[in-house]
């Protein structure tokens, strides 16, 4: 001891004399690698078909036990909801013991345990075990199930769904594995309110006899027991367990959509949207590319340091946590999903993001670092796992359940490090999909499906389809939240205050409009004349006409050539005086919403047609129009024209905008007015 | 019959606690101040390396609320020696697991690895106290990653503002820092400069103001020297942070809040009290009240409220005790219409009934045993033990309380339960809290 004292302060003495001889601009070696020292579990069979695992661990005076049933996943159909139900009666009063006894017996013991129709766990200090184990048993193998308490556990259950109706997160688990396994399938049934009701007493109790079976399943103990102390435990109080097992049934197949779309949840109060990129993955632990299937799905998106994390994240700062999972399946196939939480404005963007991150795993190789990175987090996280003496445990159920090697533990980290950078691509190739992936977003559509429906990828525009909560098919949600009773007569009557009123409008006859523009070196003169029901528009370049659009009721040509009969009905909504006149009586107007134009809010009101489309833009605040877009649809392909118009000014008590800016072949132009004439120089022969 | 007999049975073992596990442990300071607490436990290959600093919300300045979290993340953003970027794969690339966190009282950040990396731990910590990179860069990317943060834990996480108490304590505390929140305000950060950031490294992140903390599979004589090495030549920018104290009035006059929450449909009815600091032995006690009233299906809001009543969804009552001040809160999420007056006369006698009738000898013995399965529980983790010992030494002043802890559970008698019910959860020492679905009216704000 004395030894020990005098050495501690030759350390803080030769600490406070001497330089350290650190470099500290390399990354310290490592010691050479610990051993791990894993006890093996134990394990036996009872009677019944029951196999027993147990780890020894006497460092604590606990322990813990883990009943597993290895019971095949339940389609519950219109009973959804009795599997939970059963749980939560189970364990709450036995054929033996009142409720309120039971429960205080528990508590009283400081332990904790769980049973259901599929096993179930306990953990109480060793002194206790005899007492609680018994406890455990009495739940298990004698449970009462009455209507009173199946009346309230029903209440619960209604409530707690009711709880989890604004929450998008809960939202998003529901629709996530409805709308990729599909809602007949036992890990895509949403339990509802109404299917909660359909449980009867008499369905819980068929429910907990056809399940709770012990001959397909395993009891793991781990802490201060030995294999004695469990065999003689076991046979205290399992003792009457006869064997049984539950059949696997058919589960109804399920595939990937053909090509990657986009199913949209709108839940109006979220503040983020639920983003998932989903796949099914066939991958199981006994094939073969498992460990590369980790290794990939780690590189993604399995740590923060991965492709996902480090662009959603790190680089974009989208969201707080980005990451990816790829599971296996026993039953039936599982499912890849690359999830995140991001805020409402880079949903498209960041949808976008976890996708490029997906293809590109699948198509570039993986830096050699990376990779060599991923396979010591895999080697560390091996041995930090072995703190918990109960993973000896775990890995042996595993190896049973999955039908793994038994030395599969024994070459996982073997394995790992054989995975090559060739290996990653290929498997990422195989189980991850960009390509046929189902995107699921649940989230605010007033705020973020506008840009969601323009997301495109891989060259193409990604279908939006829509559900409700509970993953059925629903109309498109409104994007926007107008003020209660406006429409679109309104907005288009505030226009025509706003540019002058009514008197002034009525006492206009005609109209020209004269704006000039220079581009490209050259002046173009836009004249625009306008009668009640007719207009005209001549483009002219250095004074020569190079374009005269005219338009009537009933027709319209260009260049004198007649336009297509349902392109010209399109356009009488612009022969007049003022568009918005026409508007005023067309049952082809509708007030679409608010969008913001320059910063500032504006309505936005649709003309729809069959070839051109208008959108005119009125701003809230003064009424007047301040853009326009005109989107042309031939043949299948669209084409937007833009305008904003601003400064307006007075000219005979109207007003109108001193300047029209529009994009020309890439190129801002802007058509300054330089001349307004009111009631003089238009005659019908302007519009023949 | 049978049941007496039962509790027979069980009074047989009082006074035979199995030892819980001792936490042996070894602590030192180097002349730069740097306190250090060394855990040698080589059950299994793995180390833990923490540093925690004193220094945490309530040490914010007016105006930059969220600035000691939003530090907390900027220093992973690098050091001299390690890239931007970098910090989370080192970690990783050397089979490890890392992360931080902030409270009102201190800033903590670990790392665990295989054993055989202690020295990167070590290397790592001294970086991070020595020369971290504090860029315009890493504040404008951590700005939005907090706000995701905020998003996630708060505003978009159903009942956030109970869990985060950023619905309560800003009820409770009107002069003490504890009533701000420790995620901030987002204005605040903002408008956070740059110059702000490095001189609150300055002031706070220096050997003097922390406390290290190494455990697990160490050899402690090697150990001593790696830190020596490490953080043995970081010098002091600054005095290690002295607080001065900021007395909160208590209540005297029940205080009435009404909080929305647009996640939830289930509305809570919440009561909260200001209680005692950590260190305070009435702040166990109020552990075991909380244990009374909702530990388990046999507890005595659970029984009455929850099964026999049927007027409660779920019951909670947590205490959590801080540096300064402690918060004791209990509520219900309310099935049915709620009948608040109702519900309010069930809690309040719940409380009464602690107030004048000393608890049953069975109920105490129930508390003794559940704290203790909680205590044997509570060091099973390194990574755990590491925390702890840092928490205990720089808030509580003694690492060795880590030991004593269940001393003092057992300590608490069951008159100390009546005392300290009657002297801190009176109805005019609390706010009463009306949870409720949807979002706040307009007019309020």
């Amino acid at each position: 001891m004395k030894k020990y004292i005098i050495f501690t302060l030759l350390a803080v003495f030769m600490g406070a004399t001497v330089t350290a001889q650190i470099d500290r601009t390399k990354i310290p070696e490592s010691g050479p690698m610990p051993e791990v020292n894993l006890g093996e579990a134990k394990e036996f069979k009872l009677k019944n078909g029951l196999t027993v695992l147990v780890v020894t661990d006497s460092k604590l005076p606990s322990l813990n036990w883990n009943l597993n049933l290895n019971n095949p996943p339940v389609y519950e159909g219109d009973k959804a909801g009795v599997q939970s139900l059963t749980s939560a009666l189970m364990g709450k009063e036995t054929q033996l013991t009142s409720k309120d006894d039971f429960s205080e017996k528990i508590d009283f013991l400081g332990a904790s345990m769980n049973v259901s129709p599929n096993g179930g766990f306990g953990f109480c200090l060793s002194k206790y075990t005899d007492q609680v184990f018994s406890l455990f048993a009495e739940a298990a193998l004698q449970p009462k199930f009455t209507q009173e308490e199946l009346d309230f556990e029903k209440e619960q259950l209604i409530e707690g769904i009711k709880s989890g109706e604004n929450s998008a997160a809960a939202i998003a688990g529901n629709v996530r594995s409805a709308l990729l396994y599909g809602k007949n399938h036992a890990a895509g049934e949403i339990i509802t309110e109404e299917t909660v009701n359909n449980v009867t007493l008499e369905d819980v109790n068929n429910f907990y006899k056809e399940r709770f079976k012990p001959s397909n399943g395993y009891i793991l103990f781990s802490g201060d027991i030995t294999e004695k102390q469990a065999k003689s435990l076991l046979k205290k109080y399992f003792r009457d367990w006869d064997k049984g097992s539950v059949e696997t049934p058919e589960y109804p197949s399920f595939e990937d959509v053909p090509t990657t779309e986009i199913n949209f949840v709108d839940v109006p109060n979220a503040v983020q949207t639920e983003l998932a990129v989903m796949s099914v993955s066939p991958l199981k632990m006994s094939d073969e590319d498992y460990h590369a299937a980790l290794v990939t799905n780690y590189i993604l998106g399995g740590a923060f340091g991965s492709y996902l994390n480090m662009n959603l994240r790190e680089d974009k700062g989208y969201t707080y946590g980005a990451r990816s999972s790829l599971g296996t399946g026993r039953y039936y196939n599982s499912s890849f999903r690359a999830t995140t939480k991001v805020r409402n404005e880079i949903t498209d963007s960041a949808v976008v993001e976890t996708l490029k991150e997906i293809k590109r795993i699948r198509t570039e190789p993986v830096d050699a670092e990376i990779l060599a990175n991923a396979k010591a987090k895999f080697l560390g996280s091996f041995i930090l796992e072995s703190e918990d003496k109960a993973v000896a445990a775990r890995r042996a159920l595993r190896i049973r359940t999955n039908n793994l090697p038994e030395d599969f533990y024994k070459n996982y980290i073997a394995n790992i490090d054989k995975v090559t950078i060739e290996d990653v691509q290929r498997v990422a190739d195989k189980y991850l999909a960009d390509d046929k992936a189902r995107i699921v977003l649940v989230g605010k559509a007033a705020d973020v499906l506008e840009n969601v429906e323009k997301i495109e990828w891989n060259g193409k525009k990604l279908p939006v389809k829509y559900f409700d909560k509970e993953a059925n098919p629903t109309d498109r949600p409104e994007t926007v939240v107008l003020p209660e009773g406006l429409t679109a007569e309104t907005v288009l009557n505030n226009y025509l205050t706003a540019i002058g009123g009514k008197e002034a409008i009525d006492k206009t006859t005609s109209l020209i409009l004269k704006y000039e523009a220079s581009a490209m070196g050259n002046t173009i003169v836009s004249e625009e004349k306008k009668l009640d029901g007719k207009a005209s528009q001549v483009l002219s370049m250095g004074g020569n006409p190079m374009m005269t659009v005219i338009m009537t009721k009933d027709k319209a040509t260009m260049n004198k050539n007649p336009l297509p009969e349902n392109m010209a009905t399109d356009m009488s909504v612009l022969a007049g005086l003022f568009p918005e006149l026409n508007m005023l009586s067309s049952d082809k107007v509708k007030l679409a919403g608010i969008e913001a134009v320059d910063g500032k809010d504006a309505y936005k009101v649709d003309v729809s047609g069959d070839v051109i489309s208008l959108s005119f833009y009125y701003d809230v605040e003064s009424g007047l129009k301040v853009k326009e877009v005109q989107t042309t649809n031939m043949q299948g392909r669209t084409q937007s024209q833009e305008t904003m118009l601003k400064d307006y000014q007075t000219y005979e008590g109207l007003k109108f905008p001193n300047v029209r800016a529009g994009s020309q072949m890439g190129q801002v132009i802007e058509f300054k007015l330089i001349e307004v004439k009111i009631n003089e120089g238009v005659s019908d022969q302007d519009f023949d | 019959m049978k049941k007496s007999l039962f509790t027979l049975a069980l009074f047989m073992f009082v006074g035979l606690y199995s030892t819980a596990q001792k936490v042996e442990f070894e602590e030192y300071k180097l002349d730069n101040g740097l306190h250090v607490i060394l855990h040698q436990e080589n059950a299994a290959p793995i180390v833990t390396v923490g540093v925690m600093y004193q220094v945490g919300a309530k040490d914010e300045v007016e105006g930059r609320t969220g600035f000691a979290h939003f530090f907390e993340h900027l220093l992973f953003e690098g050091t001299e020696n390690i890239e931007r970027g970098e910090w989370f794969n080192i970690v990783s690339a050397n089979g490890g697991r890392n992360n931080a966190n902030t409270t009102q009282d201190r800033t903590y950040y670990y790392e665990t690895f295989p054993s055989n990396k202690l020295e990167i731990g070590l290397w790592m910590e001294s970086e991070r106290m020595l020369h971290p990179i504090i860029e315009q860069i890493g504040v404008d990317t951590q700005n939005e990653v907090v706000k995701e943060e905020k998003r996630q834990r708060i505003d978009n996480a159903p009942y956030g503002k109970i869990i985060y108490r950023t619905g309560i304590n800003n009820h409770l505390f009107k002069k003490h820092p504890y009533g701000r929140s420790v995620i901030g305000s987002m204005d605040d950060l903002n408008a956070a400069k740059l110059d702000e950031f490095i001189s609150f490294n300055e002031q706070f992140y220096n050997p003097n103001n922390a406390t290290l903390v190494v455990a697990g599979d160490i050899d402690v004589e090697e150990t001593k020297k790696m830190i020596q090495d490490y953080f043995g030549p970081i010098e002091n920018k600054a005095e290690a942070n002295v607080r001065k104290p900021v007395v909160e009035d208590p209540i005297t006059e029940t205080r009435y809040a009404t909080e929305y929450d647009a996640n939830i449909q289930i509305p809570a009815y919440i009561f909260s009290y200001i209680t005692p600091k950590s260190v305070d032995k009435d702040a166990y006690v109020l552990d075991y009240i909380s244990s009374i009233l909702t530990g388990g299906n046999s507890s005595r809001m659970y029984k009455r409220m929850v099964d026999q009543d049927k007027v409660a969804l779920q019951v909670l009552a947590f205490n959590q005790a801080s540096q300064d001040y402690g918060t004791y809160t209990m509520g219900a999420l309310i099935k049915g219409e709620p009948d608040w007056d109702s519900l309010k006369a069930t809690m309040d006698e719940e409380i009464k009934k602690l107030q004048t009738e000393l608890i049953s000898e069975k109920e105490y013995q129930k508390l003794k045993n559940q704290f203790e399965t909680r205590f044997v529980n509570a060091n099973s983790r390194i990574e755990g033990v590491a925390s702890s010992l840092a928490t205990y030494q720089m808030l509580q002043g003694d690492a060795s309380r880590i030991n004593k802890e269940l001393d003092i559970y057992n300590s608490i008698t069951r008159e100390d339960i009546m005392a300290v019910a009657n002297k801190y959860l009176n109805p005019n020492q609390r706010v009463e809290i009306k949870y409720l679905a949807g979002s706040e009216p307009e007019s309020d704000k």
